[in-house]
C-alpha cells in the first residue's frame, strides 16, 4: 500500500471513532471499536518478577505486542512502565499491523520496532501508525503556523522525538518554507511594481 | 427453556471462507456486505453483531439466520493457543533477548492467555 493510500486509510480509521484530521487520536477507542482487548503488563497476574524486569532493566526490551489467540481473535498487551505518549504510540503501531491484515504468528515491539515482521510491512505499519496519531495535513497546518515541535507533540500527545520525525518526514516543515518564500518573494515583486 | 444465541465462530468462518474464495481482505469485504470493518474485526473477536449486522451478514451469506444460531447453554468454541509454544523458538532465535528476557515474556504471555481467555469466556 503506498503512502497516499496509508493516509487515506489513516482519515477513514480516524473518522470511524469520529475525529478529524486535526484532532486526538485515541488508539484505545479504536481498539475498543474494533473489538481488540487491550491489556497491560502491570495488571496481569504474572510473576512479580516479570513485571518488575519490564519496568526496570529490561524496559526497552517490550513496548507491546499484538498476539493471536489462535481462533482469528487477537489482544494487544502494552509495556504500561512506559511513558503515556509511548503507549499511544505502540498501540497505534499495533492497530496499524491489524487493520493491514499482515500476517504474523505473533508480534513483539521493542525499542527497535516489531522483532517478528517482515519489513515491508513493519514500514507499513510505522507510516499508519504515525499517519494516525499526526496526520500529513495536521503537521502541514502546523508547519504554515510554525508551530514548534514541542508544541506539535503537545497538540497530538505524542513524543517530541515523534513529532519532530512527522514534521520532516511528512514534507511539512520544507512545504511550509517553500510557501513562506515563494510569498516572500511575490510580495517583494509587488512591492518593485508600486515603486515609483 | 434453552436460550439461543449467535454462532459467532461460525459466523466468522463462514464469512472467512467467503473471503478467501473473493481473495480479498477483511477490510474489503466488508465494503462489499456493506457493513463496517469493525463490526467484522468484533466479530472476529468472538464480540456478536447487532441484529442489524446479523441479518445483513446472513443475507448476504444467502443463508438462512437458523444456520447461525445455536442454544445458549452449548459451550462456547474457545481454542486451546498454544502461544507460548509457537513463541518459544521465536523468542530464542533472537540473539537481541537474553535468557532472562525470554523467560519473562513467557511468563507474561502466559498470564496475558489466563486473562484473555476468562474475559471472553465472561463476555
Amino acid at each position: 500500500m503506498n503512502k497516499q493510500h496509508l493516509k487515506s486509510l489513516a482519515l477513514e480509521l480516524r473518522a470511524e471513532i469520529s475525529v478529524d484530521p486535526y484532532g486526538v487520536f485515541d488508539p484505545y477507542a479504536l481498539a475498543e471499536l474494533y473489538g481488540v482487548p487491550v491489556f497491560q503488563i502491570g495488571d496481569l497476574d504474572c510473576s512479580p518478577a516479570a513485571r518488575a524486569h519490564f519496568a526496570g532493566p529490561a524496559v526497552s526490551v517490550f513496548s507491546g505486542a499484538l498476539v493471536p489467540m489462535g481462533d482469528g481473535a487477537t489482544v494487544i498487551l502494552e509495556n504500561d512502565a512506559h511513558a503515556h505518549e509511548r503507549r499511544r504510540a505502540t498501540i497505534s503501531h499495533e492497530l496499524a499491523h491489524l487493520v493491514l491484515e499482515h500476517d504474523f504468528d505473533a508480534r513483539l515491539v521493542s525499542d527497535r520496532g516489531c522483532r517478528v515482521a517482515k519489513g515491508h510491512q513493519e514500514q507499513e505499519a510505522s507510516e499508519l501508525g504515525a499517519e494516525l496519531l499526526l496526520p500529513a495535513a495536521a503537521a502541514l497546518a502546523h508547519a504554515r503556523r510554525d508551530s514548534s515541535n514541542e508544541d506539535v507533540a503537545d497538540a497530538f500527545r505524542v513524543s517530541v522525538a515523534l513529532a519532530t520525525w512527522r514534521m520532516n518526514s511528512t514534507g511539512a516543515r520544507k512545504r511550509a518554507q517553500r510557501e513562506r518564500e515563494k510569498r516572500a518573494s511575490s510580495g517583494l515583486a509587488a512591492d518593485l511594481r508600486v515603486t515609483p | 427453556m434453552a436460550t439461543t444465541k449467535i454462532d459467532v465462530p461460525g459466523l466468522a468462518a463462514a464469512l472467512d471462507a467467503q473471503r478467501e474464495s473473493l481473495d480479498i481482505s477483511w477490510r474489503q469485504l466488508a465494503k462489499e456486505v456493506g457493513v463496517s470493518p469493525s463490526l467484522l474485526s468484533r466479530l472476529r473477536n468472538g464480540l456478536r453483531p447487532d441484529a442489524d449486522g446479523f441479518a445483513t451478514l446472513v443475507t448476504w451469506l444467502g443463508q438462512p439466520a437458523e444456520t447461525f444460531i445455536v442454544r445458549g447453554d452449548s459451550d462456547w468454541p474457545v481454542q486451546e493457543p498454544e502461544l507460548v509454544a509457537q513463541l518459544a523458538p521465536l523468542l530464542r532465535a533472537r540473539s537481541d533477548l537474553s535468557e532472562d528476557d525470554v523467560a519473562h515474556i513467557e511468563d507474561v504471555i502466559q498470564a496475558l492467555v489466563r486473562r484473555a481467555k476468562a474475559q471472553r469466556i465472561q463476555a
